[in-house]
């Protein structure tokens, strides 16, 4: 298992778009933070503004938190098809599932090398004193689902359509579908079902927000940005609900879902039952029981 | 298989019995008796006063064996906030105590709850019955009268609650018997009681002695020089009924400041303004008119609100509440918090950007198109650990809190503090305000209603230097502290010097008082700042420039430290309304109101009711005293001094309270000075009259009311601005000048009337 994940990795991490995916990872967060700092300065600027909110700095702190949040989240979305085709080296034609985990952990670390070479960004945060460590702990950790999520949802598509650029075009509509349709029941369903609500919590955007949202400011032009942005991925929920412990929760559950439909697709037919598919289902109850234990948990955002 | 199963049917059995029994078990403990007694009584039998504090007197028996940990807790019908007292109760003992719950809006009734380490035990409710603020009456001793005109008579000083704030539903309190000593707490609660408002009646005769030496020195309005036949006519004037049987007593001399009620040698009671209330001591006892049918009327005319005014709650006869009002437009003035200069972190980001993308170009080129992981994560992470240091070291609070102390000298040992937080964070936060003395906190609404502060358990404790304020992002929380400390030593007195008024402030307190102050009416005397052991001295001017008649005290002081380069710096405008805010709330004119000082304003450069003084945001302390003048002889008042008694005004006043709008054709204006200087003799005194219309005063008329012979005696003048009352003596009587002015008053729209005295205080 050592040899093929090195193998994997090594193969990965000498591609040329990988460098070029990282390096634009931190552009971006760079542009973002850039953008975010020009819309502080103006707000800064106004006196009037300034007078009249007592905790400007806050609202600002807020702003830039939830900027790089979203954007290392969405570019992490956005990259993980393209680090996932990236993965398929023509000379493994044999797909075990030792192979398919090694390549997901390959997949993984990439994308955990793109998230640490974002931390300096948040390290800006504590400066504004608006952030407390178990919100800016709770939004990295979906942020972390997310990474780990959209890593074996891209793996899943490329192992099942095999056919890379296919596979680039499936994943990305279906996401894109998946997004306009959670963004749609957020902000038609004035009284959210328990079904709408575990839809919305699974809108990766709105999990994100979920953690930061509490502590949103009521008044002034930041503000109402924030709130603006909740309308889309939270509707009618409460912005106190704690959406992101169902992502969180649900994540482990989609991703031995996406591991498993990898690993049944790419097996040679007749499919058989492995060793594999027993210790995936030993992780799948280890799991399911923890939710259970635990269901308080998670449950508390579900109305 | 058999005896699987039935393994399995006697454990669902024993578990099936042990639920059954575990509720059972659980039940008896909910039930068992509670080693602590709760007894809860209300003084007045649960009579309060919307925006009033209700005191509950609660009495605990600890009938077990080991001493408790009791909490007992109030809170109003349909409110949220919790009142709290927790103490240790020793088995077997007794303890008394007192509770204070404000009721802020109509309520039927109060729940107490009693728990002991935590664990509620019992329950218990106190019906309320609301009564207006000008009828809530009480009386300790027997009632003069039938009826309800005392609320609450018949009291033991037992009901007399230890805190003002138990006394604040009064509007007036008669002690007409005393069945046991007053304690230092409930004297020193009628004391505030009184200079915030009340109206204390003091029974005379044969209890006379007694009474006086139970009341705390200030509160004494006359010295009791013997026995007399007491004047009885004014309280034939005050009832309109004769009184034929000789009315027997004690003869009270009464003290500086107070006033003589009919004969001066056997006046029939004193009346001594304290603070802004009264006290109204009397010379004979209330059984003397037991026979008497005008007393009912008597009673009621007499027994009367000295202060009433309106807040958004109801009529108060407590000025408290008028000035947590007024400190309002402060609330929303928290201080700034700057905008930390995060340009320097987005440079540095984008000069680790580059760094970043040098390495990943400079490795592809350099290492075989392979990614220096080790490299990239080693530079990430120094970049993060150097700008999270960075940004910690540089950090802005999240946290921004104002902070307004307004503390009342009441007499040379005491002084009543009240104090405003509030705060607000961005994150949630748990703030614990530590107080030099026992507390007793409220929350406090914007529009002066409820609010919800409170501590982890939801309670606020009481008599307790410690209170902790749950805050929750962005929701500004205010509360209101108030508590009882001893006087800084800060002696500002009136003394007549050279036929003059001479102001020495001496500051014996451990503060430094900064920008002092001392007014009368819309007269301030600057003194700068006073180091502690400082003394100053000043005379008080003979002219006064004219102020700006549309500004409030507190703006003119504000003006006036701004016009001398006094108030600078970047929140110079936001401390400048504090202040004035501050100032307004505690000495500002009242409408229908006779009470222009003198005061010495001062403000505190630490506060001495809190243990810890603030780090973060901005707190105001403001000393208020009253100073007493003192001296005899020769006295020249400049104009400025006799101003207008507002209480007398048949018209409308205008001019933000400093003058009167007269229509028709006559119009009596009554001009007053302050009460230290009631028994002055004038010999000469200045009147000015000045009108908002320029129109001429040729065809007005001006007649002064001469207390010798109850005739309107008529003035010559020249011009209203100038008026010269020569051979005044009789015209100015306990510091009253009555004047009438007839012609067409309608054309002389707002009038400020001033005057001047020149005479010989005894």
């Amino acid at each position: 298992m050592r040899g093929v994940l090195r193998e994997e990795w090594q193969w990965l991490i000498r591609r040329r778009r990988i460098g070029i995916l990282l390096a634009g990872t931190v552009l971006v967060m760079l542009l973002v933070a850039q953008g975010t700092g020009q819309v502080a300065s103006v707000a800064s600027l106004d006196s009037a503004l300034i007078a009249s909110i007592p905790l400007l700095n806050a609202q600002i702190g807020r702003l830039f938190a939830t900027s790089l949040c979203l954007a290392l989240q969405g570019w992490l979305m956005l990259l993980a098809p393209l680090v996932a085709v990236s993965v398929v080296a023509p000379q493994s034609a044999i797909l075990d599932p030792a192979r398919l985990i090694a390549r997901l952990l390959a997949l993984w670390g990439v994308m955990l090398l793109a998230l640490v070479l974002t931390l300096p960004f948040f390290s800006l945060l504590p400066l504004f004193g608006s952030l407390s460590l178990p919100e800016v702990g709770w939004a990295f950790a979906v942020i972390v689902a997310t990474m780990l999520l959209s890593g074996a949802y891209s793996l899943c598509w490329t192992t099942v359509v095999r056919n890379p650029p296919a596979a680039l075009f499936l994943s990305y509509s279906v996401l894109l579908i998946w997004l306009v349709a959670v963004v749609l029941i957020a902000t038609t369903n004035p009284t959210p079902s328990v079904l709408a609500v575990l839809a919305i919590a699974f809108n990766p955007f709105a999990a994100l927000l979920s953690p930061l949202a509490p502590a949103f400011p009521p008044d002034g032009p930041i503000a109402t940005d924030l709130q603006n942005l909740l309308r889309f991925t939270h509707g009618a929920i409460a912005k106190e609900t704690p959406l992101y412990r169902l992502y969180v929760a649900g994540s482990g559950l989609l991703i031995l879902a996406f591991v498993a439909i990898a690993s049944f697709a790419m097996r040679p037919l007749p499919r058989r039952w492995q060793r594999f598919d027993t210790l995936l289902l030993s992780v799948l109850l280890i799991y399911l029981a923890g939710l259970l234990f635990w269901r308080e948990w998670w449950s508390a955002a579900l109305p | 298989m058999i005896v699987r199963r039935l393994r399995l049917t006697i454990l669902l059995c024993l578990m099936l019995a042990c639920s059954l029994v575990m509720p059972i078990t659980s039940l008896r403990i909910a039930t068992a008796q509670s080693p602590v007694i709760l007894e809860l009584s209300t003084p007045f039998a649960g009579q309060y006063v919307v925006g009033q504090w209700l005191p509950l007197r609660v009495t605990l028996r600890n009938q077990g064996p080991a001493s408790a940990v009791v909490t007992v807790t109030a809170t109003p019908a349909d409110n949220f906030t919790k009142y709290a007292r927790t103490l240790r109760l020793a088995a077997q003992t007794q303890q008394s105590l007192w509770l204070y719950v404000f009721l802020g809006q109509p309520t039927r009734a109060v729940f107490v709850t009693l728990a002991i380490d935590g664990i509620v035990v019992d329950q218990q409710e106190v019906s309320l019955l609301l009564r207006p603020a000008e009828r809530m009456r009480a009386a300790i001793g027997l009632s003069p009268v039938g009826g309800d005109l005392f609320a609450a008579g018949r009291l033991q000083v037992a009901d007399l609650p230890d805190h003002p704030l138990g006394l604040s539903n009064l509007s007036v309190l008669a002690i007409f018997e005393l069945n046991e000593p007053l304690s230092t707490a409930q004297r020193t609660a009628l004391l505030a009681w009184v200079y915030g408002g009340g109206h204390l009646i003091i029974g005379g005769g044969p209890s006379a002695v007694a009474l006086q030496a139970e009341l705390p020195v200030a509160l004494q309005a006359a010295v009791i020089a013997g026995a007399a036949v007491i004047d009885r006519a004014p309280l034939v004037d005050r009832s309109g009924v004769a009184l034929s049987k000789p009315l027997l007593g004690v003869k009270l001399a009464p003290v500086a400041g107070a006033q003589s009620i009919g004969n001066a040698e056997a006046p029939a009671w004193i009346e001594y303004p304290f603070g802004r209330g009264r006290v109204t001591q009397f010379a004979f006892a209330p059984e003397a008119l037991a026979d008497w049918d005008g007393r009912e009327s008597f009673w009621t005319a007499l027994a009367q609100p000295v202060l009433l005014v309106s807040t958004s709650a109801g009529a108060s006869a407590q000025i408290a509440p008028w000035q947590t009002q007024a400190l309002t437009p402060a609330l929303r003035l928290l201080p700034q918090i700057d905008i930390p200069a995060f340009s320097q972190g987005l440079t540095s980001l984008t000069w680790y950007a580059l760094v970043v993308v040098l390495v990943l170009v400079g490795g592809f080129w350099r290492w075989r198109r392979v990614v220096p992981v080790k490299t990239l994560v080693f530079v990430a992470l120094l970049s993060t650990g150097a700008g999270l240091w960075w940004a910690n070291a540089n950090a802005a609070p999240a946290y921004s809190a104002l902070r307004m102390t307004l503390i009342e000298v009441i007499d040379e040992e005491r002084a009543q503090a009240q104090t405003v937080a509030v705060m607000l964070s961005a994150m949630p936060r748990s703030e614990t305000m530590s107080f030099a003395y026992p507390v007793i906190p409220r929350p406090l609404a914007a529009n002066t209603g409820g609010g919800a502060v409170s501590d982890s358990s939801g309670s606020l404790p009481q008599s307790t230097t410690q209170v902790t304020v749950e805050l929750q992002p962005w929701e500004t929380q205010r509360l209101l502290a108030i508590t009882l400390i001893p006087a800084p030593a800060v002696r500002a007195t009136f003394v007549v010097d050279q036929g003059r008024l001479r102001v020495d402030m001496q500051n014996d307190s451990p503060f430094t008082l900064r920008d002092v102050f001392v007014v009368y009416g819309d007269q301030l005397l600057f003194f700068g700042n006073l180091r502690p052991g400082a003394r100053s001295v000043a005379r008080w001017p003979v002219r006064f420039a004219s102020p700006a008649t549309d500004l409030s005290l507190g703006q003119l002081v504000v003006k006036d430290l701004r016009d001398n380069g006094l108030l600078l710096g970047r929140n110079a405008d936001q401390i400048a309304q504090v202040r004035a805010t501050l100032i307004d709330a505690a000495v500002a004119a009242l409408p229908q109101r006779f009470d222009p000082g003198p005061f010495m304003l001062a403000w505190l450069d630490r506060d001495p009711v809190m243990a810890e003084q603030l780090t973060t945001g901005y707190g105001e302390t403001l000393l208020v005293a009253r100073p007493p003048i003192r001296g005899q002889g020769e006295l020249a008042l400049p104009v400025g001094w006799l101003r207008l008694d507002p209480a007398e005004l048949e018209t409308g006043q205008c001019l933000n309270g400093q003058g009167v709008q007269l229509t028709g054709e006559l119009a009596e204006l009554s001009l007053r000075l302050p009460p230290d200087l009631s028994s002055l003799r004038a010999e000469t005194i200045q009147v000015r009259l000045t009108s908002s219309s320029a129109v001429g005063d040729t065809n007005l008329s001006l007649r002064a009311y001469n207390w010798s012979t109850g005739v309107w005696d008529a003035i010559t003048f020249n011009t209203l601005t100038n008026i010269s009352i020569p051979a005044a003596t009789p015209y100015l009587r306990s510091g009253e000048l009555r004047l009438r002015l007839s012609g067409a008053l309608d054309q002389l729209g707002c009038v400020i009337a001033t005057g001047g005295v020149q005479g010989v205080l005894p």
